[in-house]
Formats: C-alpha cells, structure tokens, sequence
C-alpha cells in the first residue's frame, strides 16, 4: 500500500496551491463587472474555453473511482467514457451551444436562469432553476472535495478534513476574487496537469507490466472476462453503454457549469475551436487514464476493495521519483478543482443575481451585486467543505446523482430552443416531476437513508427494477418531456414577442 | 441557428447523429460478448472504438471549416 512521504507532497502541493493563488489574484484584478464574474464579459477565447470544458467535465473520479473500476471489470470498464467521449462537446454545441452564444450575445443572457427566465417569461422557473442547482450542486462539489481529504490522508498520514479544508480555502479564494475568469484560467493549469498525468501513469503502467503485448496476453490468461462485455463482474451490459454515452454528451446541455460555458465564448469561431481542443484533450485523458486501471490488473496485482481507488497513484509511486509521483498526484486533485471552481461560480449566480438581483432586490446595482458574489462564494464553498466533510455516500455514486440532478435541466433547455409552443408551466411541472421520480430512482441505498428519506426505499427499489439497465436519468427524462409536451399543450405560450426574439 | 434550420445544418446534424447512434449500436467493433483479438491482443471494440472517435473528430474539423465560410458564422466576428 501506499506509504506517506509528506514532506515531498507538502512541497510540491504547495507550490500548485500558490500558482493557483497567483491565478485568482492577476483573475481579480482584471475582474470588476458582474459581466466579467460570470462570462468574463463574453470573451473567452478558445484554448481557455475548450480546456475549462474538459476539465470541468473531467472530475477526481475520472482518475480515481473510473480507473478502479476499469481495475475490477478489464477493457469494458472504459465503457464507461472512451466509446462517447467525442460527442461530449460537438453534441451540446451542435444542440444548444450555438443558440446559447447567439442569444447570450444579443441579450445579455450570463446564466441558465437568465435564459428560461427570458424564454418563458417566468420568474418562478428562475427561482425553480436556481434553488435546484444549489441543491445538486452543493453534493457534487462535495464530493470532489472527499477525494482530495482521502488523497491528503494517504500521501502524509494527516486526518482527511485538512485535506478538505485546504482544497476548499484555495478554491474558494480564487473564485471569489476572481470570479469565472479565475475559474476558467486556473482550468487551463489543471487541465494541461490532468492530461500529463493520464500520460506518464499511461507509460509507467506499460512499463510495469512489461508492455501491451504481454499485458494483455496475461489478462486473458487471468480472466477472459477482462477482454469483453459484460466484464468480470458483468457490471457493463449494452444499456450501460448507452447510457453512458448518451450521459457525458447529450445530457451535458442541461449542467448548469457546463452551458454557461457557451454564454462565455467570444463567438462562434472559438466555439469551434474549443469543441477541437477540449475534445482532444477528453479523448487523451480520459482513454489513457481508464486504460491505466486494465493495465494495473498485472502492473499491480492484488489490489480489493477501496485499495482498488489508489490504482493511478500506486502506479506512479512505484514508476516515478517521489517529486514527479507528487506533481501527477496533484493532477488528480486538479481534475477536483476545476470541477469544484466552476460550480461554485455557477451556484453563486443562482443565488446573488438569479434569486437576490432578479427576484428580491430589483433595485441592486450591478456593483452591490459584484460585491454580494464574492460573500455567497466564500458561504457555498464553507457549505461544500462542511458536506466534504460530513461524507454522505461513495464518491461516484453522489456524482452521478448530482449530475442527473443538474441536467434534468435538458427537457426545457433543449423545448424551448426547438418547440414554440413549451409554456412556462409546462416547464415548471415537467421539472418538478423530473426531479421527484429522480430521486428515489437514483440516489443509492445509504444515500437516501444519510438524506432521511428511508421512506422512499421500497419506491426506489421498484423504481430501479423498471429501468432495465439503463441510467436513472434516461427514464426520468422521457417521463419530464412527456409531462412538459403535455402540460404546455394545455396552458397558455409565451408572447409572440419572446417567441420572436428566440426564434428569428 | 438550430439543427434543422437549413441543408447545411441539416446535412451535418444527420452525419453527426449517425455517428452517435452508430457507437451505440450492439455490433462487435463496440460492443463485443466475446473475445475478438486485435492489434496486440486488443479487444477489438478498443480499436473500434479508436477509428470511430478518429473518423468523428475529422468530421467536426471538416464542418469547422466549411461553417467558417458561411455568413451566418461570422455574425460575432472571428477573432480566436
């Protein structure tokens, strides 16, 4: 296992806390309009925005909890991203990154309320969007910040709530001062890390086993079932498949951190750009990263249970000098980071300019707005510490709630960008069934009894036997869009005048 | 502009959707029951796989193109 060696960790981990300290600090100073907080004034050009895309989407568990699992199941565990990691950009850009940029632009949309607000002309689904995001998003920035105490806690034997305070101060320093623009530059740090780390642990892992040809020569010899579908635990059928391609990319336009992203693109040429870069930069991390759980079945044998986790730094411990190891080590708490900074800069939206600005305070200036931001980030990101901290579930199973949870958020995104006739109500209702079928059919056992909700067990169980393998979120999604279609057909459309707008 | 707002839009979002239905599909270059060997003892949907994100990603660089030569794109400009 794993043996602490903090005095290298320390120093290396300092230094990647300072350049990103450094990061939020030149952020803030070019930070001084609300414009700038949220959208960096709708200038991002493309490096920063295709690296931020990735690497928002890119979180702790595609280097921790994925290659575990690649670990336990063989070549069927990259099911998982590798087969529709391509669509994860050019779908959501093809669907809804072009309209977004577009009316983001002409109207000066900074936030997904800002747009169901403008297209359905209601301010109840604005302040639905916003206290559901904060609800989905406060777990998932937890859950990055558990996988930062857990990697503290193994390199220098320190509890893991240090581990959890440190990433969370850093983080919530250089987005309150800097804002998306602080977010998104310090993505192109984390991202440029991540990729380097899949790479050298790629290598290293093929070194350690003696390269591909015997590798995979032993796996077979190990257990044929390491070699197709379904796996070694039969874990990856076809509708896993599906499910997870459709997931990562389709589903994408309804995560709040991920389609402001659009709102952030100077124009359509960068756009494009960005879908190329962050693509590339996706398909290399991802792939190479999830390989490096197959490859360490005969790289590092042996591994159960949670020791499975540890699969990507073992490898590198092993292979690498101790400084090297500590600088990739800090690559996977980067993939944490970047996901934690963007998410924190979207909740903070939902609450000062979504609910306070639109809904409460009419009146506030954009600069009262400005200020308010920098104190709803330090709170939130108190609050996600607090959640790291109190640890409800495993690290993968809160993501993937909290994900489904945040792009339940397509049907109305994706109906108001293409059906006239989607009404403000059918909105609402179609969310607010999503979100109650969601929530017994995905979170896990522990999880509803950690929430209190030991009540909706039998319901969940029913509910999972109906889904036939497929992710919670594809059903829950087909019911949200029946019910949204139907209600709208029944209730009153927007004004001719919306419909104009969105639609010339 | 939307998916099906004219020839173009429609010509590159049927190619796209293809393409992503394509992966989807139960055949053995994605979705293999049984070992198939490949390329140093690769499972041979890793190699699928493969060729399917390289063939998408020639296509998204080759619809880059040909939108930044229509008008509608330029709308915002093309400094990148």
């Amino acid at each position: 296992m794993i043996v602490p060696a903090p005095g290298t960790f320390f120093l290396v981990l300092g230094g990647y806390f300072l350049i990103m300290a450094l990061i939020g600090y030149y952020s803030a100073k070019k930070t001084n309009s609300l414009k700038e907080f949220f959208v960096m004034g709708g200038k991002a050009g493309a490096i920063v925005s295709g690296i931020a895309y990735f690497s928002t989407q890119y979180s702790m568990s595609t280097f921790m909890g994925v290659p575990a699992a690649c670990y336990q199941q063989g070549y069927p565990g990259l099911t998982v991203s590798v087969p529709g990691l391509v669509f994860s950009m050019i779908i959501p850009a093809l669907v809804v990154g072009r309209k977004l940029i577009r009316l983001g632009h002409k109207y000066d949309l900074l936030t997904v309320a800002d747009y169901l607000n403008d297209r359905y002309e209601s301010d109840a689904l604005r302040s639905l969007q916003a206290v559901l995001m904060v609800f989905f998003v406060v777990p998932m920035m937890g859950a990055q910040i558990i996988g930062s105490g857990i990697i503290f806690n193994t390199f220098t034997g320190y509890p893991e709530w240090i581990g959890v305070v440190a990433t969370g101060v850093i983080v919530i320093l250089y987005c309150m001062s800097g804002g998306i623009r602080g977010a998104m530059l310090t993505d192109v740090v984390q991202g440029l890390l991540m990729v380097t780390t899949a790479v050298v642990t790629f290598f290293a892992a093929l070194q350690l086993g003696g390269g591909l040809e015997a590798i995979n020569a032993k796996l077979l010899e190990l257990n044929p079932a390491y070699m197709a579908h379904p796996g070694a635990t039969g874990s990856y059928h076809w509708p896993r498949l599906v499910s997870m391609v459709v997931m990562w990319s389709f589903f994408s336009i309804g995560s709040p951190q991920l389609v402001t992203k659009f709102f952030a693109m100077k124009n359509y040429k960068v756009m494009f750009k960005a879908v190329i870069l962050g693509t590339l930069g996706m398909w290399v991390s991802a792939t190479l990263i999830e390989w490096v759980g197959v490859l360490g079945i005969v790289s590092v044998p042996g591994l159960e249970g949670a020791q499975r986790d540890f699969i990507v730094p073992l490898i590198l411990q092993k292979a690498v000098s101790p400084v090297i190891a500590s600088l990739m080590i800090a690559g996977i708490m980067a993939a944490g980071m970047s996901t934690i900074d963007s998410l924190l800069v979207v909740s903070t939206g939902g609450i000062s300019r979504d609910i306070y600005q639109k809904l409460l305070n009419k009146d506030a200036t954009d600069g009262e707005i400005l200020k308010l931001s920098r104190y709803v980030t330090v709170v939130l990101g108190i609050i996600a510490i607090l959640f790291g901290i109190w640890r409800p579930g495993a690290i993968f199973d809160i993501i993937i709630f909290s994900f489904g949870g945040l792009t339940i958020w397509a049907t109305p995104i994706l109906l108001g960008l293409y059906w006239k006739r989607t009404s403000g109500i059918g909105a609402i209702t179609g969310i607010i069934v999503g979100v109650l079928v969601y929530i017994p059919f995905s979170a896990s056992t522990a999880m509803l009894d950690k929430l209190g909700l030991n009540a909706l067990q039998p319901l969940s169980a029913a509910l999972k036997s109906y889904a036939m393998g497929f992710d919670a979120l594809i059903p829950t999604w087909i019911v949200a869009m029946i019910v949204t279609v139907l209600v709208s057909l029944v209730t009153k459309p927007v004004s001719e005048a919306t419909l104009k707008r969105h639609f010339s | 502009m939307g998916m099906w707002d004219n020839a173009f839009e429609k010509k590159w979002s049927a190619v796209f959707l293809a393409m992503y239905v394509i992966v989807m599909l139960p055949v053995e270059c994605f979705y293999a029951t049984t070992y198939a060997a490949s390329w140093k003892g690769l499972p041979i949907f890793m190699v699928g796989w493969f060729w399917h994100t390289l063939i998408t990603m020639i296509l998204i660089v080759v619809f880059y193109v040909q939108a930044m030569k229509r008008e509608e794109y330029l709308e915002f400009g093309t400094e990148g």
